[in-house]
């Protein structure tokens, strides 16, 4: 038996570190989106914390250029179809696995999954290449087959963690109680993963949002808010950057807080 | 009896496996598989045919092959004499340090989350998950507008009287940082669901045993943490070989990376045999660490600690 | 009548069912009892039809179902997880079968509820997950009766309930059976669940049946040694037997002494005397028909009876009785004494291995 006894204070300081630590990491995780939302605020050239000078004016004439309402469009016109059809299929993929038993399961799970930690230069380069050999092109269409290919199986992924959450036997316990095909997959199976298909929604879509490295590779002349953004930033500091990166930024912010309390929500009833 | 088989026969048992493909499971994962092997396996298996194809082709020619990439590649890396090499060992060096640095500074922070933080968890993790949803390019332009002169850590350390300082952009260590900060969740998130899996009682047992902080730590967190630490680090180091945007923009072009060396060959020089057969390299790697990642994941085990969250 | 014919299903070289054989009259109730491992869930799952037998045939009333669907296929089955649909209430559990047989549905939902004694007035509305284990168990049962089959199959669906809700539910599983008139088919390990409620029962052991018939006869003639341990405490031991036949054997031992003669229902040559552990009697000296000096290692007090647990050196063999409380007052025993654990011949029971 330990005889040391630890005044409460030092337990609350003990504590407390564990705290500072992760609150340490966690602002180093938001620091460049903080200097970015900072940034874009602000009214001029040289960065001053002292007399900051807030403005609009840069987010203004971001919503009113023409190249940057393109490019916008163009993100909008990929990562719509991306989020329905990534949902679609990779809910599918996640049903088959872990729902079914069928052969060779294990490698189409190794197939399925393994695009997700494929650096996506890799995947962007490779597709690039491709889209020129099958004649694919470029554009629009190929940007959002693309995206597919790294955000389908994230999605799988995601509904995976949901699905096998669910009792095993319910699938045949509909089918014993006389359920048909349709039946058992609107009326049970669907029901049972909906919150795992909307978290893995709305992730397809933030990361359809944000994706640049594909979208490089695959969009040709169309450019998009990223491919946009890193024209701008490699030729040197354009203070219209910050605000339009911020918009981005906004928007995932919305959607991805939006995402995780729905989760915590559900899990909170659950218990 | 034949006939009354027939006619009650499941619909797995069609003689025909076309049909089958029609019906659950193969339904389900028929369109998955077929974009997979057409925009996935498809672009990599390029990947490995332009590497041996010959000059600047941009169309893939059974003929003309050749393994004169890989010879100017290797005999310059040997050499020492062509960019290969230390472009090779830059990359190298860079995603070992970026291992290192994101375990050291993860797995505090992970054990915390996982066993000491409940107030405000959601919160914390909220922090730290919203930069995995942020264009990498984004949060990069982030840390260029903290680090540049007249940038936000200048105007914040001005307050305090430093004005003479050494420039933070265009270094090494700043393309470090931006690895370590752009990979780190891959690492944190890991260790946090293997440190949330370890029961409570584990701990209780040992210390009711007899063992120390540091015993309880090499015996008990250290192995049972041991798959998150694997995965995590070998999803950084492959991710972060394939860096290129970090290096691009805080590197400032200073320093050369295998994923902008590659992007260079494609872009600029519109070489793609040499370009594919640098990243033939990469592909072999990537390819056996996520084999070994998805071989070790146990997606059940994830479903089951969910609710610990 | 439901029959099975040499059912079998393998996996690859592993045979899960070998041949096995059932035959179940209309009404009864039939158990399935064997050891975790011997088939008896793949049994039930292609009586279900959530499996196909690699080769056999299933009868119900004289038309093949050895193929027929789930969905199609006159039998439901409640399963050990229950399988509710956790996002529907009670209610719209129970009305998920009616609904998928195209019925209308009218008033079933409270009166299936009170055939399983539970309140609709307060249950029904409830969410699934909502409930606690008896009441699932309970609700799946409705669920399943509310398909209105020919025949309930039931996977040890009591195995997570507590001692005395067990117990509880045997009985109105039993009193449900016999209300409705429906083939009930229960597969479980638990011996005591197949004597308390089964009108047949079918011990599977290895893929197998190797004995079928009514408890009572089961658990007083045992077919071998694997039965006679599997029914019940016993002590068993390896006999010599001569002069077989006629319904009797003589048998002498190494393990206890006195030799005699003892009655068979088995024309095999009995290799193992069985006999339970409460007809045997612990005594000073020795008065039965056969027993063996032991030393008392142990004695526990078990309510109502009490466990004498003895061994023999030179046997090397342990040996228990289970005597009534009064009865061992009356002996006056204390661990570390020496006795005689004894039998009458009409107690002990031949086997074969």
């Amino acid at each position: 038996m330990s005889t040391k006894q630890t005044s409460p204070l030092v337990a609350k300081l003990k504590a407390g570190s564990w705290y500072a630590y992760v609150a340490l990491v966690a602002l180093f995780f938001i620091l460049p989106l903080l200097s970015l939302v900072i940034a874009s605020f602000y009214d001029g050239r040289f960065f001053s914390i002292v007399d900051y000078e807030f403005t609009l004016h840069w987010y203004e004439a971001a919503l009113n250029s023409g190249s940057i309402r393109s490019a916008f469009d163009n993100t909008v016109r990929i990562a719509v179809p991306v989020t329905i059809i990534s949902t679609i299929i990779g809910t599918g993929g996640a049903i088959a696995y872990t729902r079914h038993e069928f052969p060779y399961q294990d490698k189409f799970k190794l197939l399925a999954l393994l695009p997700i930690f494929f650096p996506l230069i890799l995947l962007g380069l490779g597709m690039s290449m491709w889209a020129s050999v099958v004649g694919l092109g470029y554009g629009i269409l190929p940007a959002i087959v693309g995206e597919l290919v790294w955000i389908s199986p994230i999605v799988m992924f995601v509904v995976s963690i949901t699905a096998l959450g669910v009792d095993p036997n319910v699938e045949e316990a509909a089918r014993d109680l006389g359920a048909d095909s349709v039946t058992l997959y609107t009326k049970v199976v669907l029901p049972l993963i909906k919150d795992g298909v909307v978290s893995g929604g709305i992730f397809a879509f933030v990361l359809a949002w944000n994706n640049y490295y594909i979208v490089s590779y695959l969009s040709g002349v169309q450019s998009t808010i990223t491919t946009w953004i890193h024209g701008r930033m490699t030729q040197g500091f354009t203070p219209v950057v910050p605000a339009v990166a911020s918009l981005i930024f906004y928007v995932s912010l919305l959607l991805v807080v939006g995402a995780v309390i729905f989760e915590f929500r559900e899990e909170a009833k659950n218990n | 009896m034949e006939s009354l088989r027939g006619a009650f026969s499941d619909a797995s048992e069609s003689d025909n496996p076309l049909l089958a493909l029609l019906r659950p499971p193969y339904l389900f994962m028929l369109p998955l598989t077929l974009l997979l092997l057409f925009m996935f396996v498809g672009p990599m298996v390029a990947i490995v045919l332009f590497s041996i194809q010959t000059g600047n082709s941009i169309s893939l020619d059974p003929a003309m092959w050749t393994l004169a990439n890989y010879e100017e590649i290797i005999s310059g890396m040997l050499g020492g004499s062509g960019i290969y090499g230390k472009v090779m060992a830059n990359t190298v060096v860079i995603s070992a340090i970026t291992t290192a640095t994101t375990l050291v500074f993860s797995y505090p922070a992970a054990y915390a989350l996982a066993r000491k933080i409940k107030r405000y968890k959601l919160v914390f993790l909220l922090m730290l998950i919203i930069p995995l949803f942020t264009s990498v390019n984004i949060r990069v332009f982030g840390w260029a507008l903290f680090l540049v002169q007249n940038g936000v850590l200048d105007s914040i350390v001005g307050l305090f009287g430093v004005t003479d300082y050494p420039s933070m952009m265009y270094q090494r260590w700043t393309i470090i940082l931006g690895t370590t900060y752009v990979y780190m969740p891959f690492m944190l998130f890991p260790i946090y669901l293997s440190l949330l899996s370890i029961e409570d009682t584990t701990f209780e047992a040992a210390a009711d045993l007899g063992a120390n902080k540091l015993t309880m730590f090499r015996k008990i967190l250290l192995p049972l943490s041991m798959p998150g630490i694997i995965i995590g680090s070998l999803f950084v180091f492959v991710l972060s070989l394939g860096a290129d945007v970090e290096a691009q923009i805080l590197g400032g072009g200073s320093v050369f990376t295998m994923a902008s060396n590659i992007n260079y060959s494609f872009g600029y020089s519109q070489n793609w045999p040499l370009g594919s057969a640098q990243a033939v390299g990469l592909l072999l790697i990537t390819l056996v660490a996520g084999v070994i990642i998805l071989r070790t994941i146990d997606l059940r085990e994830i479903a089951s600690r969910g609710g610990e969250r | 009548m439901l029959t099975a014919t040499n059912l079998r299903k393998e996996y690859g070289s592993l045979v899960a069912v070998d041949d096995v054989n059932l035959e179940i009259e209309t009404g009864e109730f039939a158990t399935i009892v064997g050891p975790s491992g011997c088939g008896k869930t793949t049994l039930l799952r292609m009586l279900a039809g959530h499996l196909e037998p690699t080769s056999g045939e299933i009868n119900l009333n004289g038309q093949d179902i050895t193929y027929t669907s789930p969905q199609e296929r006159p039998t439901s089955l409640v399963f050990q997880s229950w399988a509710l649909f956790p996002h529907m209430t009670v209610r719209e559990n129970i009305e998920f079968p009616i609904k998928t047989t195209g019925r209308e549905v009218n008033g079933q939902v409270e009166e299936l509820l009170e055939q399983v004694r539970l309140d609709p007035d307060v249950h029904a509305d409830k969410q699934a997950t909502e409930l606690s284990g008896g009441q699932k168990q309970r609700v799946a049962l409705a669920r399943s009766l509310a398909y209105d089959p020919d025949i309930l199959l039931l996977d040890e669906p009591l195995a997570s309930l507590d001692y005395v809700l067990q117990k509880r539910l045997q009985r109105e599983l039993a009193d449900l059976n016999v209300e409705l008139d429906m083939t009930f088919i229960y597969v479980t390990h638990s011996l005591e669940a197949a004597l308390v409620m089964s009108d047949k029962l079918f011990v599977l052991d290895d893929g197998d049946t190797i004995q079928t018939g009514p408890p009572e006869d089961i658990y007083r003639e045992p077919n071998n040694k694997f039965i006679a341990e599997f029914m019940g405490d016993a002590n068993v031991f390896a006999v010599t037997a001569d002069n077989v036949g006629g319904g009797t054997a003589d048998v002498t031992s190494t393990e206890f002494e006195r030799s005699g003669t003892v009655d068979t229902h088995l024309d095999d040559t009995p290799e193992y005397l069985v006999v339970r552990y409460d007809d045997c009697i612990v005594e000073p000296e020795l008065r039965k028909d056969f027993g063996a000096e032991v030393h008392v290692d142990n004695i526990l007090v078990r309510g109502n009876t009490v466990l004498i647990e003895g061994s023999n050196d030179e046997t090397d063999q342990d040996y228990v009785a289970e005597v009534d409380f009064e009865v061992f007052e009356g002996v006056d025993l204390e661990v570390g004494d020496t006795a005689y654990l004894q039998w009458d011949a009409h107690k002990a029971i031949l086997v074969p291995e």
